[in-house]
């Protein structure tokens, strides 16, 4: 079904449309979401949250022919908005992720600490630089389709990966699993 | 530095993929589809009941225009053998239970015709051949789309003793088991209500037109805004009627019995008696205004309230307060319900959604604690098999998977089919053993 037509049943409350629009976009919300915030315990409830803010704000869209760009948007900034929260309540709280979080991503015990160390040091960034490292190192995306997903200006990517990049070579200069990737060092 | 962090990056999209498994993914867009049919109904429900049901009607009508409209422009293709499946794309097959959670569940038909089951209702899908569907609503609220081309298919929902025949429409039923009362509606088409097989004219039911009976010594035709509306039908019914026979109980309003499991768990045990006056807030509540309906209740005071209301209103208040977002003060007044009227149903009750709350709020180990509260203090009661499935879902969700499992197999041998057997499969398919 041509993404204009799915767009306009949507909005006019048709169930089937929000099946179709649900299966359209399924594999591409799952991917930013697994991508960005590292197999995470809430993947499902954040995937089910951002999916009802699209069903909910589909009506609201001005123009039909940027829909899959606007469910790319929509996800990217409902992650980045919980990777804030998390970081406030980390303040107070702290949280570790464990290896076995990624129990059913990779069987390799290696492989479990490395993805546990890389998120653990994303998890340290600031949203803006966390999602802007995510996208074009691990999502493997331009630096023009990275600023435009994020709203913001090649050159704001480019100062956002800039610390981003010293940051986990900080981080990989006391990690045994990075060291390997990143040298160690702080080039 | 940068070559490295491309491999790093690499590595890392390699091994973390793209996303959960096939079947985590099927769970999870069954979630998201019946949480949206979900919250579309809790959106336009308060709103229907303040509009006229003229301007409910229009935009019912209108609704189904689209509908027809999306529908013309599909090619018109019935499968030979008439077939049903679940939002997830699970085959339901005829003799099979259904039973809706916490959100509402669709179930589809391949002859295009819909049906929604709304939350904490259950049905019974009797029978599925080419010319003819039969479908026992047990308890709760369904609404149809019938699509059967040139009637090909005869629909016939039962709900207690009453017999709904579809002769081509939209409608919704209400069955409350507990009251002995049925409410349909009827959007588009005609159905016709028997009350029982040995009912041969039973009343037909028109467009715009809502039937409420009991199992009292009568049963009433009620229309809404039909031409017809000062011609109120009425069939005697048997003598021996078996149920209470309270009149009022057809008068009773739909509001006093919302779709919600504030009323479905246990305050049907203690109906409003219409003729009590209602206070604005208990009003907007049952209305599903809830914001308003805290808003009313402060200005009363929630703590006079709290202390001095019956049971049923305090609960009540709990559930206004949760769904207006505020969970803290949900909390206190449930927690009221628990002290004041201990070793009651409505304390069990308020156990219960306590248990949705801490769920609703993430406090997975509260929500545990709070559903095995309910169990052990209602073995029997009608939301044990909920309490007993969402234990599961809040210890898969804190990450007690071990304790996930056990609790799984316990569930899958007291309730082999209940709506919490896929994710108790899950669970189980996740021991390494």
């Amino acid at each position: 079904m041509d993404e204009q037509v799915l767009w306009a049943r949507l909005c006019a409350g048709d169930s089937h449309a929000s099946a179709a629009f649900y299966d359209r976009f399924q594999g591409e919300v799952n991917r930013l979401v697994w991508r960005l915030l590292g197999a995470d315990p809430e993947h499902d409830d954040m995937v089910q949250h951002i999916f009802l803010k699209l069903f909910e704000g589909a009506s609201r869209l001005r123009n039909p022919e940027m829909l899959a760009k606007w469910v790319r948007t929509v996800a990217i900034n409902a992650v980045h908005s919980e990777l804030r929260k998390r970081r406030v309540r980390r303040f107070w709280s702290p949280v570790h992720r464990e290896a076995d979080d990624f129990a059913g991503v990779a069987s390799s015990p290696e492989v479990r600490q490395l993805l546990r160390r890389v998120y653990e040091a994303l998890d340290r960034l600031p949203p803006n630089e966390h999602v802007a490292f995510v996208l074009h190192y691990i999502d493997e995306r331009s630096l023009l389709e990275v600023a435009e997903l994020t709203a913001c200006s090649t050159a704001t990517v480019k100062r956002r990966l800039v610390r981003a990049r010293a940051a986990v070579a900080k981080a990989a200069s006391n990690d045994e699993a990075l060291e390997g990737f990143v040298g160690g060092g702080t080039q | 530095m940068n070559d490295e962090l491309r491999e790093l990056g690499a590595v890392v999209g390699q091994h973390i993929g793209t996303g959960p498994d096939d079947e985590q993914l099927r769970l999870q867009r069954h979630r998201a589809l019946t949480a949206f049919a979900e919250a579309r109904s809790r959106r336009s429900a308060p709103r229907a009941r303040w509009i006229a049901w003229g301007a409910g009607t229009v935009a019912i009508a209108a609704a189904a225009a689209i509908a027809v409209f999306v529908a013309g422009s599909q090619p018109e293709r019935v499968e030979a053998t008439l077939r049903c499946r679940d939002g997830a794309g699970v085959e339901r097959h005829a003799g099979e239970w259904i039973a809706a959670g916490e959100a509402a569940l669709a179930l589809r038909f391949t002859d295009r015709s819909e049906m929604t089951i709304d939350s904490g209702s259950r049905l019974r899908l009797e029978q599925i051949a080419d010319d003819r569907v039969r479908v026992s609503l047990e308890d709760g609220r369904l609404s149809s789309h019938v699509r059967s081309p040139r009637r090909a298919v005869q629909w016939t929902f039962l709900a207690g003793p009453f017999h709904v025949e579809v002769l081509g429409t939209s409608l919704s039923i209400d069955w409350a088991p507990g009251a002995g009362r049925v409410v349909v509606e009827v959007y588009r088409g005609t159905v016709r209500v028997r009350r029982g097989a040995g009912d041969a004219e039973g009343v037909r039911v028109s467009a715009g037109e809502r039937f409420e009976a009991s199992i009292a010594p009568g049963f009433v035709l009620r229309p809404i805004r039909s031409a017809r509306s000062d011609e109120a039908q009425r069939i005697e019914a048997p003598a021996d009627a078996n149920a209470p026979a309270d009149p009022a109980q057809v008068a009773a309003t739909r509001g006093a019995e919302s779709a919600d499991d504030s009323v479905r768990a246990g305050a049907r045990t203690d109906q409003r008696d219409p003729r009590e006056e209602v206070e604005p807030w208990v009003r907007l509540a049952q209305q599903g205004d809830y914001a308003e309906a805290l808003a009313a209740a402060r200005e009363v005071g929630l703590d006079e309230i709290a202390a001095r209301a019956s049971a049923r209103d305090v609960l009540l208040l709990g559930d206004a307060a949760r769904f207006a977002g505020e969970h803290e003060q949900a909390r206190a007044i449930l927690m009221t319900v628990r002290e004041r009227f201990a070793r009651t149903p409505s304390a069990t009750m308020a156990a219960f959604r306590l248990g949705r709350l801490a769920f609703d709020r993430r406090e997975y180990r509260d929500a545990v604690r709070w559903f095995a509260t309910y169990r052990r203090e209602a073995p029997d009661g009608e939301l044990v098999e909920q309490a007993h499935g969402r234990k599961i879902e809040a210890l898969l969700r804190s990450g007690h998977r071990r304790s996930a499992r056990v609790v799984a197999r316990s569930y899958l041998e007291t309730h082999p089919n209940g709506s919490y057997r896929e994710l108790a499969n899950h669970a189980l398919a996740e021991d390494p053993l």
